[in-house]
């Protein structure tokens, strides 16, 4: 597995160090780690002057929300790439694309239901939607997957039941996810090929995937070993986590800082308006940027202050789109189709809210 | 299959740096959260019943760093990066920065909740109104509001300064956290004492009276202990309170 990563790492090393934006690139990333061994002195509260009291007071605060966004989403995230891991390694990729339907709409609709069977939220769906799409499930599957699965499965539509006491915000949300899912499924899984839509480094997972398969088998033959086996899921499970986590730790830092620096009281005051209420939580949740399992408790404490379509708006826009989700979807998509994906679920959430507001 | 060595890499390297960071950023960052659990202060990033499964994603985080370890000697031409940095982040917070709950100095972003909004998964508030915590009383507030005027009271919670209270005041007040401490809301009531507004904030105190009403600067009348003793307190063990 490490093979095809590793000529390519080095292909792109290469090319970095013949591009001119290498030296700014570095200079930049300097300047950034000054400024963080600033902020963390600063923090650290070790003989930082008395005027500047407040600034600690100020990071210290917004390490406790960093480090709440980032703990919390820890054990979640893990389970993805653990999930994702066990697919790769012990589902073939044949097996897995004649499981999945092909016609564009059922296609979208399984990857939408498919939560179902794979309980995670957003950090543990985007690398198993992204493990799917390599081992060449179509698009419509991994796309729909990845909207639908964090609000779709058990642990979320029971916390929502728990949370508004009933089942009719739950039919709700289920409802609107399952429509925007298959929507955009369909919508972005046969309007283009794949390469356009998937980042490059999926692509070549699709392609070197014979590759992998025969080295898996010999491996596998070699040593029938249960802790062997265990290793392997590990190890695998431990490269995907560098490379979701950087986001997931670049997203609870915009999340932090974002709730640091705007302050949310005259945000909510604008909860009034039909349409300014849904914008506003809408908003909220990407700010907010936590976990699709707790949102719905959180989206309780807005029932009487918002209308009921920002309400409904902010459960199903949240779990599709948030600052770390959005970043980790880099991952599995082109940049383009992340956007594509943004701007779409804005106009349905936007859309469904109002429409609730009016016609409800 | 990244224990076999590989032939069509260079051999760049005796032994893999890259595998040894790893390793190292994987189990400390386990270790920080055993820590901090040890100490008690996990509680003040998330709510407690994640706590289990934080520390389950600990083991997962030292098994994976084990293994990772074993590739120590395995050459291999990929450098640490950019993407290790950003990874030590969270582990260079944890460790430098002290742990702190939050307090009075983040409310600057968030404000004080004042109106006493009704939260709707309120269970019914019953019992002796000495035993509520500031939670209880806000929702208490919200359903009974009026008919509470007089009752005992006897609350912990942080100082917070707020201008709009004016003289001899200050509020007493609790983070309500229900995922982790990003969606920390704080919930508060006024109380009446002399010099109040002298209290250095982020103190912790408990202060215990009867409910009475009070008009701030801006003209609205809302609810307010009148306090008969203000006493300095330890921080309770769980400085946030859960719905």
């Amino acid at each position: 597995m490490e093979v095809p990563h590793q000529s390519s790492a080095s292909v792109r090393d290469t090319a970095k160090r013949l591009s001119p934006w290498s030296v700014v690139r570095r200079s930049a990333m300097v300047m950034a780690w000054i400024l963080v061994f600033l902020l963390l002195w600063l923090a650290s509260a070790l003989a930082v002057p008395p005027n500047l009291a407040t600034w600690t007071g100020r990071l210290q605060g917004f390490t406790t929300v960093f480090l709440g966004i980032f703990i919390e989403a820890l054990p979640f995230l893990l389970a993805g790439v653990l999930v994702s891991s066990i697919l790769h390694l012990y589902i073939s990729a044949e097996r897995l694309q004649r499981m999945t339907p092909h016609h564009p709409l059922l296609a979208a609709l399984s990857g939408a239901l498919l939560g179902l069977a794979l309980p995670v939220c957003e950090c543990g769906a985007i690398p198993a939607a992204r493990r799917l799409l390599q081992k060449g499930v179509a698009l419509p599957v991994g796309i729909a997957f990845v909207l639908a699965a964090p609000v779709i499965n058990p642990i979320v539509i029971i916390s929502t039941a728990v949370a508004f006491g009933g089942w009719e915000m739950v039919a709700w949300r289920v409802g609107l996810t399952l429509l925007f899912a298959v929507i955009i499924g369909v919508l972005l899984g046969t309007a283009v090929n794949a390469s356009t839509v998937l980042a490059p480094n999926v692509l070549i997972s699709i392609d070197e995937h014979d590759h992998d398969h025969t080295c898996d088998h010999d491996h596998d033959h070699g040593h029938e070993q249960e802790t062997d086996r265990l290793r392997q899921v590990l190890s695998h499970a431990r490269s995907e986590f560098f490379e979701m986590g950087r986001f997931l730790v670049l997203g609870a830092l915009l999340a932090a800082a974002l709730q640091t620096l705007i302050p949310q009281q005259p945000l909510l005051a604008l909860g009034n308006g039909p349409v300014i209420s849904v914008l506003v939580l809408m908003a909220l949740a990407v700010v907010l940027s936590v976990c699709s399992t707790v949102d719905s408790f959180i989206a309780l404490s807005f029932v009487n202050t918002f209308t009921p379509g920002a309400v409904l708006a902010f459960l199903v826009f949240g779990p599709m789109i948030d600052i770390k989700s959005t970043l980790m979807l880099t991952t599995t998509f082109r940049r383009r189709i992340v956007v594509i994906i943004v701007l779409l679920c804005f106009q349905l959430a936007l859309l469904a809210g109002i429409a609730c507001n009016f016609l409800l | 299959m990244t224990l076999l060595p590989s032939t069509k890499t260079r051999l760049s390297r005796p032994f893999n740096v890259t595998a040894l960071i790893e390793a190292i950023l994987m189990s400390g960052t386990a270790a920080l959260l055993v820590v901090k659990w040890q100490y008690g202060t996990l509680a003040y990033y998330i709510h407690p019943r994640y706590t289990v499964l934080v520390l389950l994603a600990a083991l997962v985080l030292f098994l994976m760093g084990g293994v990772r370890l074993h590739d120590m000697f395995t050459p291999s031409n990929r450098r640490p990066g950019g993407l290790h940095l950003l990874l030590a982040l969270p582990l260079l917070l944890g460790v430098v920065v002290p742990a702190q709950p939050l307090g009075a100095t983040t409310l600057a972003g968030r404000g004080l909740e004042l109106n006493n909004t009704p939260i709707p998964w309120q269970q019914p508030i019953e019992g002796d109104p000495t035993t509520w915590n500031l939670l209880q009383w806000s929702m208490a507030l919200a359903v009974r509001g009026e008919a509470l005027q007089g009752e005992p009271i006897d609350v912990v919670g942080f100082v917070f300064q707020d201008e709009r209270i004016g003289h001899d005041a200050f509020f007493v007040g609790r983070y309500v956290i229900t995922c982790c401490a990003a969606d920390g809301s704080a919930t508060g009531l006024p109380v009446q004492w002399p010099n109040g507004e002298t209290l250095p904030v982020d103190t912790w105190v408990q202060v215990q009276g009867t409910l009475t009403k009070m008009t701030m600067v801006n003209g609205i009348t809302i609810p307010a202990i009148a306090a008969t003793s203000v006493e300095p307190v330890a921080q309770p063990e769980s400085p946030y309170l859960f719905p």
